[in-house]
């Protein structure tokens, strides 16, 4: 399976760009020559002729934001816990959904799916904010540690994935238990626990690659939207920015992750563009490789039909 | 101890709930004497997959046994657990499939999908399974088994399939062999190869077997005793002599009458439909149901099986409901 996988060149191309961003991200400060902050910039008389936020054009590649920080390295630095974010959250959905589906079966509720398909219906966004809120009003009152609120917030996150995806697994493995060659095994006098180990989970798995990509890109998105409600992972706090005449209060993310840089630039849309749109196009780059590598993997369960 | 090793009394199946209720068999008796073949034979619809099913108690979920009783080597079936089931499915009972291509797991080798009775039933090590795998493959007719063990489903022809189910079915030496349509795919040459198969073991081991089959040539070649089966009812049975030299009820006139004969010189072949009405019924009273046809209404005044002569039972109308019109 993965070697065949390996063989699709679009899912190799994917793969490839996350993994070296992933590594990109870890190893950067000691491979390139880190200088993360221009605040000014001087031109040959030790004059400052110019103050942070630089365009690409000044400073290449990327720009920076407002305090002077390179973007390419914000987003190198925020990579890592993006997409590994997204990872560990991905997992957990599935892990999850699966365990309820395996093991919840019995009571076919028609109750429950019918709530499900209502939440549906609901943008995830919005759905995670009500949850977040209410727990970043009880941070700011009594703080909880940057980790605890990471692990809340993932929890959180993971928590509105898994009913649908417990509906989608309900309704794969019912599919497969009423084919004919389940009656047939157990017409042979197979046990349960036997029949879902050997023919309900392998079956399952080839589509449990795609569901995991799947929902990386819903996990990404999501993320993605929490950060323009300036909802960031970690927790933010508020600082005064500006000049002396013209003090405004921002939300920073303390975590560096995408979402966040998005979020705390928000109001600079319109003034400084490349602030969003560089880790806005990270986003679509990585949602993009996923897609790829989805490609990859229906193609190699095609052939593997046939 | 009863010479019958299957006892199905007054059987009663539905499917569905409060106003969707279906009863997909009524008042089903039938039963299967030990080293005999019986034949249920009826056309699409007619239940015979479902009263199969509820011998192993594998109905699909919204099906059940609403009443009657099953009974298997003097024990009753429908109060048994699940466990009790599990034990007996495969092992004493086991069924051939109408459908050998769905019936395999296309993702599994089908040397390991033959063994899998064999794991549950028989005190038998992980690396003895194999060379008992292989001598099943040659009793069903391979000439290659270690080749064929490693085979997926779909590295084998239609025929190749239906042998492996075969090959399952009888692993474990079932007393009774549950055969629902085990030809219908296959085309004729295979069909004979199949059936002798399943005739083979059946004289070997002393076993029973129920052919569901809606093809009379296979019930006059291989069956002992007949039940012909209409509408989720029993409309005629008795021994297989019986039953061809003198049908009485029109619908196994209709079935009977489908076999091409050699000598018959009518231009196209006769269907079911051509014997409907032409009886207007037995002594006085007339054949249940009315009509042959799922599709158009069948008439569903109370009937019952009445013995028209020892062991030849016909459904009729009960007397007293419907009179004979002209
Ligand atoms: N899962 C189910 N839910 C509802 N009705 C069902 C179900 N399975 C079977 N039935 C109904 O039960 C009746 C008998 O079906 P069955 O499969 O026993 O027919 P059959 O005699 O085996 O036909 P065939 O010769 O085509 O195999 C049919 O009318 C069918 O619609
Ligand atoms: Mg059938």
């Amino acid at each position: 399976m993965i070697v065949r996988l390996l063989k699709q060149p679009q899912f190799l191309i994917g793969f490839l760009f996350i993994v070296s961003l992933i590594l990109l991200s870890f190893i950067y400060p000691s491979i390139m020559d880190v200088q993360k902050e221009s605040k000014f910039l001087y031109d040959e008389n030790e004059v400052i002729v110019g103050v942070a936020p630089f365009s690409p054009k000044d400073m290449p590649p990327f720009g920076t934001d407002m305090n002077g920080k390179h973007l390419l390295y914000l987003v190198l630095e925020g990579a890592k816990y993006t997409i590994l974010i997204t990872l560990v959250i991905t997992f957990l959905r599935i892990f999850f959904a699966l365990f309820f589906s395996l093991f919840h079966r019995k009571s076919k509720s028609t109750f429950f799916d019918d709530i499900v398909q209502a939440t549906l219906y609901i943008p995830t966004a919005i759905l995670a904010y009500m949850f977040m809120v209410p727990l970043f009003v009880k941070d700011a009152t009594e703080p909880m540690g940057m980790m605890t609120l990471i692990v809340v917030q993932c929890l959180i996150l993971v928590g509105i994935g898994v009913p649908p995806l417990v509906s989608t697994f309900s309704e794969e493995i019912r599919s497969i238990l009423a084919k004919d060659y389940i009656v047939s095994t157990f017409s042979l006098g197979s046990k349960k626990p036997y029949v879902y180990y050997k023919h309900v989970l392998p079956e399952l798995s080839s589509k449990l690659l795609l569901l995991f990509a799947q929902q990386a890109i819903q996990t990404l998105i999501l993320l993605a939207h929490l950060g323009v409600l300036a909802v960031f992972i970690g927790g933010s706090k508020t600082v005064m920015m500006g000049d002396i005449f013209n003090l405004t209060p921002a939300t920073i993310s303390l975590s560096g992750e995408w979402a966040g840089i998005i979020g705390q630039s928000y109001q600079k849309l319109l003034t400084a563009p490349w602030i969003i749109l560089v880790p806005l196009s990270f986003f679509a780059f990585t949602i993009f490789s996923i897609n790829l590598m989805i490609q990859g993997i229906q193609n190699s369960l095609e052939s593997n039909k046939s | 101890m009863s010479n019958r090793l299957l006892e199905i009394n007054n059987l009663n199946i539905a499917f569905g709930s409060g106003k969707n209720v279906f009863n997909a068999v009524t008042d089903l008796s039938l039963s299967v004497s030990k080293g005999q073949t019986a034949a249920l034979i009826g056309e699409s619809g007619s239940g015979k997959s479902v009263t199969s099913l509820s011998v192993l108690k594998i109905l699909p979920a919204n099906g059940r046994a609403e009443s009657g009783s099953i009974r298997f080597d003097d024990k009753e079936i429908l109060q048994m657990t699940e466990k009790e089931m599990q034990k007996i499915r495969g092992n004493e009972i086991s069924m051939i499939f109408q459908d050998a291509i769905a019936s395999l797991n296309p993702a599994m080798k089908v040397g390991i999908q033959i063994t899998e009775g064999l794991k549950y039933h028989k005190q038998i090590a992980k690396s003895e399974l194999r060379t008992v795998a292989l001598s099943l493959l040659e009793q069903v007719g391979f000439h290659n088994p270690a080749h064929i063990f490693d085979q997926y489903p779909s590295q084998l022809s239609g025929g190749m399939k239906q042998r492996i189910l075969i090959a399952m079915a009888i692993s474990c030496r079932p007393k009774l062999i549950i055969a629902d349509e085990p030809t219908t795919a296959l085309d004729v040459t295979i069909q004979r190869q199949v059936l002798d198969l399943i005739a083979d073991y059946k004289i070997r081991e002393d076993a029973s077997v129920l052919m569901i089959t809606h093809d009379f040539g296979v019930v006059a070649e291989y069956a002992d005793w007949v039940y012909v089966m209409f509408g989720g009812r029993i409309v005629e049975s008795g021994d297989v002599f019986t039953i061809f030299n003198n049908p009485i009820h029109p619908y196994t006139k209709g079935l009977i009458g489908c076999i091409p004969s050699m000598e018959s010189d009518s231009e196209r072949l006769k269907s079911v439909y051509d014997y409907s009405f032409e009886e207007a019924g037995y002594k006085g009273r007339k054949f249940a149901p009315e009509t042959y046809s799922m599709e158009s209404k069948v008439y569903h005044a109370p009937s019952s099986l009445i013995e028209v002569e020892p062991g030849h039972y016909v459904r009729l109308f009960d007397e007293n409901e419907v009179t004979i019109v002209g």
